[in-house]
C-alpha cells in the first residue's frame, strides 16, 4: 500500500510516521527542508517539493498511490491546487485537511473523497465524552452503519444476552464485551484487569460496569446510547 | 473488634474475587463505619469502583488513601492507571 502525506505540519508529520509504522509504505512531501530533514528516517521516501507544481508531483508517481492525505491549512490556495492536480491525474483516493468550514467547501467542491477536520472531531468527541460519561467511543463504519462503546445499562445488569432482546427490540448486536476483573498480583497485592469476549455467546451475562461493543445501523445505535 | 475488622475483610476479598460486588460492597462500607481509616477496606473498595466502571468513586476513594498515606506506592499506581483511562 502507497500512502503520499503533503505537508509536514504537527498533524501530517504524526499521520506520516503512524501510517508508516502501521507497515504501509509512506511518501512524504513539503516545500520545507528542515521539515523534510526531520522525517526522512521514519517514512519510506521525503521530497522538499513545491505541491502545487504539476510536473513535479507527476514525476514522484502520485497516479500509483492507494491514496493521497493534504494537510497544508496555512495556505489555502496551495491546498486547493495541490488538490485539483491530484484530482486531474486520477488519483484513487484524495483526503484533505481543511482549517475552516469554507476551506472544506471548496475542497469538497474540487472533488476530494474525504475533508477531515481533526481539532472539530477531537471538540465533538471530547463534548461527547464530558456529556455522556457512560459513552466511550462512537465510530462510523459506514454512512449506514456505527460502531458504540458504551457502559453497560442498568436495566441491562444481570441478564444474559438472549434476554436483553437487543437485536429484536433495538436492532444492535453485541460484537464484544470488555470486563474487569480484581486480581491478585504475584506480590500479593490487588489489582484489576481487563479482558475482552469477542462474539458473545446468547448465554453470556452482562455484569455491572462491563463495557458493551455495539453494532448497528446509525438509527438504531443513535437509540440506544441515551438508554 | 480488631479480629472481627479482620474476618469482615477477608469475606469482602472473597466477594470481590466472586465478582459478587454489591455484596462486598456492602461489607466494606460497614468496615469503614467501624473503622473509617482502615486503609485496606479503602483500597478495596476503590478496587470494587475501578472494576465497574465507576471511576469518580474510584478517585474519590483513592485521593482518602493518599490524604493519610501519601506515599503508598499502589494506590498511586491506581491513580496513574485511572487517569490513564478514557473517560
Amino acid at each position: 500500500m502507497i500512502f503520499f502525506v503533503i505537508g509536514l505540519g504537527r498533524f501530517g508529520s504524526t499521520l506520516a510516521r503512524s501510517l508508516h509504522e502501521k507497515g504501509v509504505e509512506v511518501i512524504a512531501i513539503d516545500k520545507d527542508s528542515a521539515r523534510i530533514e526531520e522525517i526522512e528516517d521514519f517514512v519510506s521516501k521525503a521530497y522538499v517539493m513545491d505541491a502545487t507544481n504539476e510536473k513535479a508531483l507527476s514525476s514522484v508517481g502520485v497516479k500509483d498511490a492507494d491514496g493521497i492525505v493534504v494537510c497544508i491549512t496555512s495556505d489555502i490556495e496551495a491546498s486547493i491546487m495541490t488538490c485539483m492536480i491530484l484530482k486531474d491525474k486520477g488519483v484513487r483516493k484524495i483526503m484533505a485537511k481543511a482549517g475552516s468550514e469554507l476551506h472544506a467547501k471548496i475542497l469538497r467542491k474540487v472533488g476530494v473523497d474525504r475533508v477531515i477536520f481533526p481539532e472539530q472531531e477531537m471538540a465533538h468527541r471530547l463534548a461527547e465524552s464530558i456529556y455522556s460519561p457512560h459513552i466511550f467511543e462512537v465510530i462510523d463504519l459506514s454512512p449506514e452503519y456505527s460502531i458504540l462503546e458504551r457502559i453497560t445499562p442498568k436495566f441491562m445488569e444481570g441478564k444474559v444476552i438472549r434476554d436483553t432482546k437487543l437485536r429484536t427490540k433495538y436492532g444492535v448486536y453485541i460484537i464484544a464485551i470488555k470486563r474487569k476483573f480484581p486480581i491478585v498480583k504475584e506480590d500479593g497485592k490487588t489489582s484489576v484487569e481487563e479482558k475482552i469476549f469477542i462474539a458473545p455467546s446468547a448465554d453470556e451475562e452482562i455484569l455491572k460496569g462491563d463495557v458493551l461493543v455495539l453494532l448497528g445501523k446509525k438509527e438504531n445505535i443513535d437509540k440506544f446510547r441515551d438508554q | 473488634m480488631k479480629e472481627n475488622i479482620e474476618e469482615l475483610i477477608d469475606q469482602a476479598k472473597i466477594l470481590l474475587f466472586s465478582q459478587n460486588y454489591k455484596e462486598a460492597e456492602k461489607i466494606l462500607k460497614k468496615i469503614l463505619k467501624l473503622d473509617k481509616d482502615n486503609v485496606d477496606a479503602l483500597y478495596h473498595l476503590g478496587i470494587l469502583y475501578e472494576t465497574v466502571n465507576e471511576h469518580e468513586k474510584a478517585e474519590e476513594i483513592y485521593l482518602k488513601i493518599l490524604e493519610k498515606d501519601p506515599d503508598n506506592k499502589e494506590t498511586k499506581e491506581r491513580m496513574e492507571r485511572l487517569k490513564n483511562e478514557k473517560f
